[in-house]
């Protein structure tokens, strides 16, 4: 057998599980890209971003025999950048949420956006506190119950965050339009 | 809004972001890194395992060593019982009396002694009185003091040094000492003392000379 050949998701996974090295380089050049463009939508600095990644990465070798065929691979791996990167705002205290919305003001507003779909700026740009909240609910499609759960936080501060996440976006768009 | 927000999303559920260039080596370096951890982790289990079966073996010999009691053996004597049996004051009544029960009993208590330092033995001496027959050892009946020995065993016991009392020895000079109070009653002590060291002295040289004889013939 070529190891050089691409494997099949399956055949993938279960050489994987076996510590297949040339299996695991194929996973991992496989979903890296998509994988730290999950770990920046939370991490603004792209280097911690990839350390994020090479950490999740890890992870998903280390427990590969856990996942079950019920559920999309790439959501199982998803899902570890998206632990490890909170993890990593947890350690560096970036997990502070504001209850009352209306004390944090956007901190970019006069900034000019060019219309280019820079959408990572505009949620780079977003207080911290809501701009995951965004991301999980908007982007990942976590209900509020799963985003309380995830940032130890309570749902209505999951709802009013998004709602104050939304407000300065709209304001924001309505500025560059 | 709405549309904003699907846009958004589609946008980075496509997006992709290429890693730099040297990532899978950083990432094959972690991969080799987890190896030899777990190895160590096995080898530490082994190493504590060893450890904590070495500290227990230790453990339980201090225990041992602190606390020979502990291991199943002969019960040591706790107390000292004075024969129940009514004491004859008849010589040979009075021998078997300090050879056979007082002497072994003192070495017993010793013994004991030795276990128990600060715990002085218990001492349970006869409730019953002494029942001492008139019965003649020369010519007229006399009754011949019984020897208390409690006070004797009770020394023995706390001293570290072993007493061996030769009774025969110790009844023969208390009967010369009551023959010569018998026999000069009126008489100054001094000279009684004197009759009293010759006689001892009488007594030494022929022991003094039997020694020499064993010797001799050895």
């Amino acid at each position: 057998m070529n190891l050089k050949t691409p494997f099949s998701e399956s055949e993938l996974i279960n050489q994987v599980q076996n510590n297949n090295r040339t299996a695991q380089k194929q996973l991992f050049d496989r979903f890296s890209p998509t994988m730290l463009s999950t770990c920046r939508q939370y991490i603004k600095d792209l280097h911690n971003a990839e350390d994020v990644m090479l950490c999740a990465f890890m992870k998903v070798f280390q427990n590969i025999n856990q996942y079950r065929n019920d559920s999309s691979f790439e959501g199982w791996i998803r899902k570890i950048m998206i632990r490890e990167s909170l993890s990593f705002l947890r350690s560096k205290k970036e997990l502070d949420f504001i209850e009352d919305a209306n004390q944090s003001v956007l901190s970019v507003v006069s900034d000019s956006y060019e219309i280019s779909n820079d959408y990572q700026k505009l949620i780079d740009d977003l207080p911290k506190g809501c701009r995951y909240i965004f991301v999980l609910s908007v982007i990942e499609g976590y209900k509020h119950q799963e985003i309380a759960e995830m940032l130890n936080i309570s749902v209505g501060t999951s709802k009013s965050q998004l709602a104050y996440a939304k407000k300065l976006l709209k304001q924001q768009i309505e500025l560059i339009r | 809004m709405e549309d904003f927000e699907k846009e958004m999303k589609d946008f980075f559920q496509r997006r992709e972001i290429k890693p730099s260039t040297d990532v899978w080596q950083r990432m094959e370096h972690l991969l080799n890194e987890d190896k030899p951890v777990k190895q160590k982790s096995i080898k530490l289990y082994y190493l504590l395992s060893a450890a904590a079966s070495v500290l227990l073996f230790v453990g339980l010999w201090i225990f041992f060593e602190k606390n020979p009691q502990s291991i199943p053996e002969t019960k040591p004597i706790e107390a000292v019982v004075i024969n129940n049996e009514p004491q004859k004051t008849d010589h040979k009544v009075n021998k078997k009396l300090s050879k056979e029960s007082t002497v072994k009993k003192l070495s017993k208590t010793h013994t004991h002694s030795k276990n128990t330092s600060n715990v002085p033995p218990k001492i349970i001496v006869n409730k019953e009185p002494v029942v001492t027959e008139k019965l003649p050892i020369t010519e007229k009946k006399e009754v011949y003091p019984v020897y208390d020995i409690k006070e004797e065993v009770f020394i023995a016991a706390r001293s570290n040094v072993e007493i061996k009392v030769d009774p025969q020895r110790l009844l023969e000079s208390a009967e010369v000492e009551r023959k010569m109070n018998k026999a000069m009653p009126e008489e100054k002590s001094i000279f009684r003392d004197q009759r009293l060291w010759e006689i001892i002295k009488e007594k030494h040289n022929n022991f003094i000379g039997n020694f020499a004889n064993t010797i001799e013939v050895e």
